[in-house]
């Protein structure tokens, strides 16, 4: 006993932590917020007010130009919101803000909106404001600019509260957009970035935040994999397909969303593209072998959705089997974010959100 | 030659030591009930979810009122074991309760739970209910030593179970639990130094190896005692593990000299009749019982495998704190007759701590295939179910746990002459 005893006391001793070639946890979690996160928020904010110019601009001189443009910023605008699905905590999700189901509850209520047209209830920006999810939101707007009429401009114009519900509901995007940059900015980018026991917030501690940001890699590349893809091919009704369940279906975006998410994830590895980005893979530099095996998997990911033809409809209905081989990779990533990754980086994986759905 | 070991079994034991650990046991007993209610547990683990893993096949979850009803009735029968009257009477009342509620989901299981329930279940052999600090009767020094068994064992075969080179040579799983706790003032870098992942899982061996001994010699035991505090003070702080560290303590005692309360409550006066020899079917049954509680829990070293891989005999083995194990698993569900496939990812039914051990623990993979199949029998199809489930054992890379190719849903001896579980690749 003695002499274990002598032994522990010795290695203690020596006990000085080695110098690590790893980015310091600390910095990557605050770059995280402040740089990935708040990057996709402020250009989201940007893109969604645009898109609202460009309904006003459609309305007050509709034609075939200003109605592309107005297609043109509800796509562009879609883009950092969906790069930013990996972000499911903070105000997209929490209370009071709670921004998520007022920018994004799909699938839209087409029964809904067509209600709100035919009533007389104020469309203005501030009334949207006061709605609850099923009319609002980058859906409901979706749905205006891409009806099922072959003739979409014509239906737009059919009645002057359409084109009135259009720029009330995009208004309302920029609006929740722009309060989701700010929020992020002035509260959580901090709770999240520079976690503290002291605050009493979710995040006491760096490991606990990263945990956050390593599960939303894993369930975002889950999400991308079972719901944009495996719902709508029929991974749960034994093969038979369900084009409703396709995510941005009338835009025919379903597959650039799916892009999209995927760029957010490979985003919260590497950082972003930014001068001095600081991602999950600079905790691994000390781990060439498994930070090459993951950035494979997400060129394989990339490739897989690319050579995926658009419209995702015919190819889920023609061509299931390339579905299913972008299904395979996107699995294989998750295999490693949530099994390899999440071993090397002591982090404790939790529960998918989606799950149970 | 056996008849000096049949009195010494029979010798008197004063009662003190016994007579605070049953009081300890009920009190503990309630806390543990009344923490369930108040934490909302029932709820969660139990009411919530919509499919559980029963120990025995058909045994399904009661009604909520009845739930709530048996825990409360482990809160009373807790206090009941405590405060002396008829305490056996109250001792069964929580095993049945206890033991019912833990039978229900497999994959809730935690040792310390069978511990406590094994200490019951063997203080149900003494006279209870005439063991006092005062007056009363002796307690059978077989009874003594019957718990102690049961005590010693747990930390035994824990520190048998580190006799690995994952713990000893590696220091996992610790580094990889010490390193998530790096962010903390002033010791997280030094949680975080390698050397201090394989300085605390040497000293973790060494102590489950030699606590028992160290507690039952007297010229040891103070320095016992505090290792025990010490330890199971310090992995209460750092693991979240609830009662467990409370119940470790509450047994050591019982490897104490059982006059340990008389410090406190007066001398005791041993009875002046000696106790007759343990007649021979008793001392019999005591060398089995005493056998199989020390030998069963050894049963995973049969197979010459890695049971923290394999996890067969991991569950009723003490095998405490050994396995930081992540996983991944999407079953694939085809009826063979149309050639339709469903994918399915088994968190869509379960709650998180249901999946959390469902990743990873291949038996429990397999249940969850089971009860797929029953899904699509009741709506008149018939399946098979494959798994593609991968797993990572502390800190190794990721590789398949089981053969994607085989039908869960066989028998299990069909399966294990199959090979279902894949070794271990990385040594």
């Amino acid at each position: 006993m003695r002499h274990t005893l002598a032994i522990l006391a010795l290695l203690g001793a020596c006990d000085a932590p080695e110098e690590s070639p790893n980015a310091p946890r600390a910095e990557v979690v605050q770059a995280l917020a402040e740089q990935v996160a708040q990057g996709h928020y402020d250009e989201f904010a940007l893109r969604a007010e645009a898109l609202h110019r460009a309904a006003t601009t459609l309305c007050a001189s509709p034609d075939a130009d200003t109605f592309a443009a107005a297609q043109a910023g509800w796509w562009a605008a879609k883009a950092p919101w969906v790069r930013a699905e990996v972000i499911q905590f903070g105000p997209v999700v929490e209370y009071p803000e709670r921004l998520g189901p007022k920018l994004d509850d799909w699938p839209v209520s087409a029964d809904a909106v067509e209600a709100l047209i035919s009533s007389d209830a104020p469309l203005d920006v501030a009334s949207f404001g006061l709605m609850g999810s099923a009319t609002r939101g980058l859906p409901v707007v979706e749905y205006l600019l891409w009806p099922a009429e072959e003739d979409a401009l014509a239906t737009l114009l059919a009645t002057p509260r359409r084109c009135e519900a259009l720029v009330g509901a995009s208004g309302d995007v920029a609006l929740s957009a722009e309060r989701l940059a700010t929020v992020w900015r002035e509260d959580w980018s901090a709770r999240v970035g520079r976690p503290s026991p002291e605050d009493g917030d979710a995040y006491d501690t760096v490991q606990d935040a990263l945990d956050e940001w390593v599960n939303r890699m894993a369930f975002t590349a889950e999400n991308i994999r079972g719901t944009k893809l495996g719902a709508p091919v029929g991974d749960k009704t034994g093969g038979e397909p369900q084009l409703d369940l396709l995510q941005s279906r009338p835009s025919g975006r379903s597959l650039t969303d799916a892009r999209d998410a995927l760029a957010g994830v490979h985003d919260v590895w590497t950082g972003g593209a930014g001068d001095g980005a600081l991602g999950v893979s600079d905790l691994l530099r000390d781990d060439p072998t498994l930070s090459a095996q993951v950035d494979a998997l997400f060129e394989a990911c990339d490739a897989r959705l690319l050579e995926l033809p658009e419209p995702l409809e015919d190819t889920i209905l023609l061509q299931p089997e390339l579905v299913a081989r972008a299904q395979d990779a996107l699995l294989a990533l998750q295999v490693a974010v949530q099994v390899d990754l999440a071993q090397r980086l002591s982090v404790t994986i939790t529960f998918n959100d989606n799950d149970g759905d | 030659m056996l008849a000096p070991l049949r009195a010494a079994l029979s010798a008197p034991v004063d009662p003190a030591g016994l007579v605070v650990f049953r009081v300890g046991f009920g009190l503990l007993a309630a806390f543990s009930a009344l923490r369930f209610l108040a934490l909302g547990w029932v709820e969660a683990l139990y009411i919530t979810p919509t499919t559980h893993f029963p120990w025995l096949p058909g045994l399904s979850v009661p009604s909520p009122t009845a739930l709530y009803g048996l825990f409360v009735a482990q809160i009373v029968a807790g206090l009941g074991v405590a405060w002396g009257r008829a305490p056996k009477l109250w001792l069964v009342v929580w095993l049945l309760c206890f033991g019912f509620v833990e039978l229900l989901d497999k994959s809730l299981y935690l040792n310390h739970y069978v511990l406590f329930t094994l200490m019951g279940l063997w203080m149900l052999l003494l006279p209870l209910g005439r063991l006092r600090l005062h007056g009363g009767v002796a307690l059978p020094a077989w009874g003594l030593w019957l718990m102690r068994a049961q005590v010693a064992t747990v930390y035994l075969w824990a520190g048998v179970a580190k006799l690995n080179a994952d713990w000893f040579l590696r220091g996992e799983p610790l580094k990889t639990w010490l390193e998530a706790r790096a962010g903390l003032p002033l010791v997280g870098p030094l949680l975080a130094a390698d050397a201090t992942a394989l300085a605390m899982s040497w000293a973790g061996a060494a102590y489950d190896l030699s606590a028992p001994w160290l507690l039952l010699h007297p010229r040891t035991r103070p320095l016992g005692v505090v290792l025990v505090l010490g330890f199971h003070s310090a992995v209460g702080l750092l693991f979240p593990i609830g009662v467990f560290p409370a119940l470790m303590i509450l047994c050591s005692t019982l490897l104490w000299s059982p006059s340990w309360p008389r410090r406190w409550w007066g001398v005791w006066t041993p009875p002046s009749l000696t106790a007759p020899p343990l007649p021979w079917p008793q001392t019999a049954a005591l060398f089995v019982m005493i056998t199989l509680l020390t030998l069963f829990p050894g049963r995973g070293l049969l197979r010459g495998e890695d049971v923290a891989w394999t996890e067969r005999g991991h569950r009723l083995a003490w095998r405490v704190m050994l396995i930081e194990k992540t996983g991944l698993v999407v079953y694939r569900v085809v009826e063979p007759k149309t050639g339709r496939v469903w994918r399915v990812s088994p968190a869509e039914g379960l709650t998180a701590l249901q999946h959390k051990q469902l990743r990873t623990q291949p038996d429990l993979i397999r249940d969850y295939a089971i009860q797929l199949k029953a899904q699509h029998a009741a709506e008149g199809r018939d399946v098979v179910v494959t798994a593609d489930a991968w797993a990572s054992l502390n800190g190794r890379p990721a590789q398949r746990l089981l053969r994607a190719d085989l039908n869960l849903t066989q028998p299990l001896r069909a399966l294990d002459e199959a090979g279902w579980i894949l070794p271990r690749q990385t040594p």
